[in-house]
């Protein structure tokens, strides 16, 4: 690695970035394990780099490039052992999906949306998405069927999209304002 | 803000699809059942219980449509921000909600509040020594003074320290390490500031790249947790940031009264050694600090003592303690144009595996106690690690 310090103006960017970026690797590399590997590749290439980087470029572009080669290398690395999507797949994933402001009023919205799921789901939601338990153990610990536990988290990603999306355009007009 | 009304959103069906950014409309049944089977296949991608059959044909939809790669991608950015390391979704900015109208909210709010201060009260004078510490605590070597809310004395277990915060946040913060620091600096006196320190540590020790509050750095062989970004913020109170855009604001200072005193510190970078001094064993290590600081202009006329404090940190059995210290100050001018440098050396004693960069401002005096509205700020924090044969690694 450089001994160069990375810039304060880059180190901005590329914290504000994170939370996209993330968000676009798991897509291309659905495995959580898997995509928080390839992130911290990622950001290690992209803060070696740091002094290639135009400050007048599109800073996410560039990011986001690096991020799909190394998913794409994270890939044939492992290609043998995980299941992965192919690279026609890869490369059809647009990533104006991922503009950080839209992730981050995605984000405010999902806020709200999670307060209002009802108790039930809201164990259920914590012990997945906050302790990481996988569907076996959260099985377990609140006593009900794997595919009982299974279909309730279904319904709780899709409860809380149909949220998010009537929540966004407040959000939005909120962030305005 | 936002104003919700709860339970207006789960359990009845919506046409969630309608004109929305995310996906156009779908008005046909087949085109839903086609996104139904998206949603399905992604989620079980997600709950990592799908087959390759499963990918496949999910591989299949993605690349037939582009609504089927904007819900897949919908969810999968859900997800991520569910999973967040720091779980901010979950755990920060709670949505005000307008659940119940109440006929006289300041009233009730007041008579709340006032029930809860008691019982807070109450609870801290009471129960401290019965929280479990086993954990780990602040510690300090420091006298007390009024900058703890609380006496650092024991009570009852002389060999179980109280709870020296009455700060929810320090309270939480039990969970971290113990940590001893000698020495009479701001630092030293500020819960807050090695609170962060121990959860810079922490972070570090776990090796994680990213946290809430910080930025996890990588030079050489060093890691470091700054939080210089964090503590950023553009001109202000008639002060230009010295270069650049930003520069670092301390937090607003906590007043002694019967001592006649003002300080705040933060802890602004920790910095993991161990793989440095695992190479290079024995004396010679050095860090050179140099950093500018400035003051607002505020009720308060007179001059600031700025210090830059660095702590060695030896680390092990579970608490972290200081073995080796230094503090340098530097007295502000009053003029908010100009900035003053402070630059020290300090030598790294063996054993060192973490470093501690804080910065502290003081004042004394009757100026002290007039409220803090001027603010004060530094900036250009720079930090060189010398190598043996004169070899230097900027952090």
């Amino acid at each position: 690695m450089s001994d160069d310090p990375v810039p304060f103006d880059f180190s901005r960017k590329l914290t504000a970035l994170q939370r996209s970026l993330y968000a676009y690797i798991l897509t291309l590399l659905p495995n959580r394990a898997d995509a928080e590997d390839v992130l911290q590749e990622t950001n290690l290439i992209l803060c070696r780099k740091a002094n290639e980087y135009d400050p007048g470029g599109h800073f996410q572009g560039w990011a986001f490039q690096i991020a799909r080669y190394q998913v794409m290398a994270h890939i044939t690395k492992t290609k043998r052992s995980r299941l992965h999507f192919s690279t026609e797949v890869i490369e059809s994933f647009a990533e104006e999906e991922f503009d950080s402001k839209k992730v981050a009023l995605s984000q405010k919205a999902l806020q709200i949306c999670y307060e209002l799921l009802p108790v039930h789901m809201k164990k259920i939601a914590q012990l997945r998405f906050r302790e990481d338990s996988n569907l076996k153990d959260i099985a377990a610990k609140v006593g009900r069927p794997l595919g009982s536990v299974s279909a309730t988290l279904h319904r709780i990603r899709i409860n809380l999209t149909d949220c998010v999306r009537r929540k966004l355009p407040i959000v939005e007009a909120e962030n305005e304002l | 803000m936002i104003l919700l009304k709860k339970n207006e959103d789960f359990g009845k069906k919506i046409d969630f699809r309608a004109n929305t950014p995310w996906t156009p409309t779908y008005p046909m049944n087949a085109t839903n059942d086609f996104l139904k089977e998206v949603e399905s296949l992604t989620v079980r991608v997600l709950d990592d219980i799908h087959t390759p059959a499963d990918l496949d044909r999910l591989s299949h939809l993605l690349l037939a449509s582009s609504q089927a790669r904007s819900r897949y991608a919908e969810l999968m950015i859900q997800d991520s921000m569910l999973h967040w390391e720091t779980s901010e979704v979950l755990e920060f900015e709670q949505p005000v909600q307008e659940a119940i109208s109440f006929p006289f909210p300041p009233l009730l709010a007041s008579i709340a509040a006032a029930v809860v201060a008691v019982f807070g009260v109450w609870f801290l004078k009471n129960d401290a020594s019965d929280l479990d510490l086993e954990k780990g605590q602040v510690t300090s070597n420091t006298t007390p003074s009024a900058f703890s809310p609380t006496v650092s004395e024991t009570s009852g277990d002389p060999k179980r320290p109280r709870l020296e915060t009455a700060d929810p946040k320090a309270i939480e913060d039990t969970a971290l390490a113990v940590l001893e620091v000698d020495g009479k600096s701001p630092f030293t006196r500020s819960a807050e500031a090695r609170n962060e320190a121990r959860r810079g540590i922490r972070i570090l020790d776990e090796k994680k790249r990213f946290a809430d509050g910080g930025l996890v750095q990588f030079h050489g062989d060093v890691v470091g947790w700054s939080r210089e970004e964090h503590l950023s913020v553009p001109a202000e109170q008639g002060i230009l940031p010295l270069e650049g855009d930003d520069m670092i604001k301390l937090s607003r200072m906590s007043i002694d009264v019967p001592g006649q005193s003002a300080e705040s510190s933060e802890t602004l970078r920790v910095l993991d050694l161990r793989d440095v001094t695992r190479k290079e064993d024995g004396p010679g290590l050095r860090l050179s600090t140099s950093v500018y600081f400035n003051q607002g202009v505020g009720l308060a006329h007179g001059s600031t003592e700025f210090s830059l404090t660095v702590h060695a940190i030896s680390s092990s059995e579970g608490a972290d303690r200081s073995i080796g210290h230094k503090q340098s100050s530097i007295n502000s001018d009053l003029n908010p144009a100009t900035w003053e440098e402070l630059a020290s050396d300090f030598e790294i004693p063996e054993g060192t595996d973490y470093l501690l960069v804080a910065l502290n401002a003081r004042k004394e005096g009757s100026q002290a106690l007039l409220p803090d509205f001027g603010g004060h700020y530094a900036d250009q924090l720079r930090l060189n690690l010398i190598l043996r044969e004169n070899e230097s690694l900027p952090l």
